[in-house]
């Protein structure tokens, strides 16, 4: 039997704790106090995992509670008796120990950044290029759906002008020959703006199609548009985005342990960058791939910086609240500066 | 008599870091044991009359709640991108479950929270949580939010009168107006920011030859207007744990706190900077400090012997409104 230790003792029935001693024998806890002598087996005893530095709280049979101050040796001597899994043992160790602390620290930096950067963006490319193309129109007109009921309004182009941006649109798309059957809508939006959708719809505002028609080489402008449209749609980058994002906020959740925390400044804010970061990286990868369309199209690729000039020219100039196309893209001056650096 | 608080920085980091690699390592299942962990963590460490909180939930439960909930969510978020029905149906299908979710997450947090042997129990009563999470929203929406404090109110009354320990009863009564003031220096505050970020944006725009602004000119505003916000929040949050602990009864017996506001807002300020600075590895420490402070001014002040309030037979919760009302944003933070 072992030196008895103070510990608190409840009935379970009532809210009095007792002070009682506890002393520890080979197969059980005896349990002595005023009016108080207990000997329970350790069988009978159900003793919560250690944790940090907490009393153990001993649930044994006939409902009466135990609260075993933190005691090294006692709860070598309880782990000893009664063999704790060794799951919650070796828990236990790495929780104690300042090395295991800072080793579990820089393996998490490694594998968040590495699934963040690598592994969620891989997984997401993979799934999204093996999604069936059913779907995936599905997906877009979905999309196009909502947008088109939230912002949607009906071209005013004349026939000449919409045929002429047509055009531009078909010969993109005959170079490019696209997993999907892509369809340009002409759309009457109060900024110039374009954008692809998954599935192959591709919306430009009829303001763009007014600016680059009265500039020397209108068509080409609207080619580069248009092949840096297609290539978001043949990459899949819409779908890939929709699964990264569900990817990350699970992460971030299951990491931070509270869903609640979702809605905090503090989370939210980390969330956006890692998306805007994304998206940023599309943009990049649409530049490039619509460089080397417009080559393979006989274009000169200098079309597309132009266009991006032309359009950030004609940014609004009073408070609108459109920022869809300009928040997402890296700064024009870059991509711009960028793309001519490329030739 | 006072709450004392034992739990320390160092030691709740260590545990914290070491369960979070084991939720990235297992793909998240083990976050149900590190959130029975960290939850036995702060009650553990909690003491009141020499006698410490306990907190005894299965991890196992947990899991199953997580796990449909992750599922609802993916269904929601990616199927829901193109099937726009399947979208409106897991709103909906969340609304309507929602007066449950809180009920059985209340539940099975009482259940599985002990103080010197005896278990919490909540009351459940689906229908008066209805009422309170599907009816009055809409009552809110149609007077523009006026009704919100109010709303607030009868939250905080919902969720603490229908808890009890044992034979013991909680109990809150507050006057209708009661959280009226509190809303109104919160709003004006909020307000107050989105103008001067109205204004900064304006001469932002200004000095920008009249073009559009980009993301990274809004900053500032954004800025102002988040700290604000959050201020706002941690304001409201400490005006109503006053008013709230200063009320509640627990049958003869009461609660007494003597928080700060002002001290509450500094110190969280001070929070979100540290954690800002450190990429969130701040967390356990802010945590640690949080809870040392409420407890820290937060006394009970019994009228009696409290040794008279007994056992009574109780059910479980369950685990999925456990989770699934953290989704709301919704949790105790007894």
């Amino acid at each position: 039997m072992s030196e008895p230790t103070p510990a608190r003792y409840y009935d379970g029935e009532t809210l009095a704790a007792k002070p009682v001693l506890v002393a520890l024998t080979l197969s059980s806890l005896h349990v002595t106090g005023e009016n108080l002598d207990l000997t329970v087996p350790f069988a009978d005893a159900a003793r919560a995992s250690r944790l940090g530095r907490l009393p153990r709280f001993v649930r044994m049979a006939g409902g009466g509670h135990l609260a075993l101050p933190p005691d090294a040796e006692l709860d070598a001597r309880i782990d000893r008796s009664t063999a704790p899994s060794r799951y919650a043992r070796l828990l236990h160790t790495l929780e104690s120990h300042t090395h295991a602390a800072t080793g579990a620290l820089l393996l998490l930096v490694v594998l968040l950044t590495g699934s963040i950067w690598f592994a969620l963006p891989a997984l997401a490319r993979r799934a999204a290029y093996a999604t069936p193309v059913e779907l995936e129109e599905r997906a877009g007109r979905a999309a196009f759906a909502v947008f088109n009921q939230q912002i949607g309004g009906i071209s005013n182009l004349p026939p000449e002008k919409a045929g002429w941006a047509q055009g531009s649109f078909w010969r993109m798309v005959t170079a490019k020959n696209p997993h999907v059957q892509p369809r340009l809508l002409l759309l009457d939006l109060n900024v110039p703006n374009a954008f692809a959708f998954p599935g192959g719809i591709v919306v430009m505002s009829d303001s763009i199609v007014h600016l680059a028609y009265n500039e020397p080489n209108g068509a080409d402008l609207l080619c580069a548009i248009f092949a840096h449209e297609l290539a978001h749609v043949e990459r899949r980058h819409g779908l890939q985005l929709v699964l990264r994002h569900s990817a990350t906020l699970v992460t971030v959740a299951t990491i931070t342990g509270d869903l609640s925390t979702l809605t905090a400044f503090s989370t939210t804010l980390p969330f956006l960058l890692i998306q805007r970061g994304y998206a940023r990286e599309f943009e990049r990868e649409a530049d490039l791939d619509a460089i080397a369309l417009l080559r393979s199209a006989g274009i000169d690729p200098n079309a597309l910086p132009r266009a991006l000039e032309l359009l950030e020219k004609q940014r609004p100039s009073s408070g609108t609240t459109d920022f869809t196309y300009l928040s997402t893209h890296p700064s024009t001056e870059d991509r711009v500066q960028s793309l001519r650096a490329l030739k | 008599m006072p709450f004392i608080f034992h739990g320390e920085t160092r030691e709740f980091f260590r545990i914290w870091i070491v369960n979070t690699l084991l939720t990235l390592l297992t793909l998240g299942v083990f976050s149900a044991w590190a959130k029975v962990r960290k939850r036995r963590y702060f009650r553990g460490n909690t003491e009141l009359f020499g006698d410490r909180f306990d907190y005894t939930a299965q991890a196992p439960r947990l899991l199953i709640g997580n796990a449909i909930v992750v599922l609802l969510f993916l269904a929601y978020a990616l199927f829901g991108a193109v099937y726009p029905v399947v979208r409106g149906g897991a709103v909906l299908l969340f609304i309507a479950l929602l007066p449950w979710i809180v009920v059985r997450s209340f539940s099975f947090n009482a259940h599985n929270t002990m103080y010197r042997g005896l278990r919490f129990r909540f009351h459940p009563s689906v229908s008066a949580s209805a009422m309170l999470y599907l009816l009055k929203p809409i009552v809110i929406v149609l007077t523009l939010g006026l009704y919100y404090p109010a709303w607030a109110r009868d939250r905080q009354i919902f969720s603490l009168s229908r808890h009890r320990l044992g034979t013991a009863y909680f109990r809150l009564e507050l006057p209708a107006g009661s959280f009226y003031g509190t809303y109104f220096l919160g709003g004006c505050l909020v307000i107050a920011a989105a103008i001067v970020a109205g204004i900064v944006s304006f001469l932002i725009a200004k000095l920008n030859d009249g073009h559009s602004l980009t993301q990274l000119q809004l900053l500032p505003a954004i800025l102002v207007y988040g700290a604000a916000a959050y201020i706002a929040k941690h304001f409201i949050f400490a005006e109503i744990f006053k008013r709230v602990w200063n009320e509640v009864r627990l049958d003869e017996h009461h609660f007494r706190t003597r928080m700060d506001s002002g001290e509450w807002v500094g110190m969280q300020i001070f929070h979100l900077l540290a954690m800002i600075a450190t990429c969130g590895l701040a967390y356990p420490w802010a945590a640690i400090r949080s809870a040392r402070y409420l407890a820290d001014h937060l006394e009970f002040v019994p009228a009696g012997p409290i040794e008279t309030i007994a056992r009574v037979g109780s059910t479980a919760g369950s685990a999925v409104g456990d989770t699934a009302a953290e989704f709301a944003g919704v949790d105790f933070g007894l």
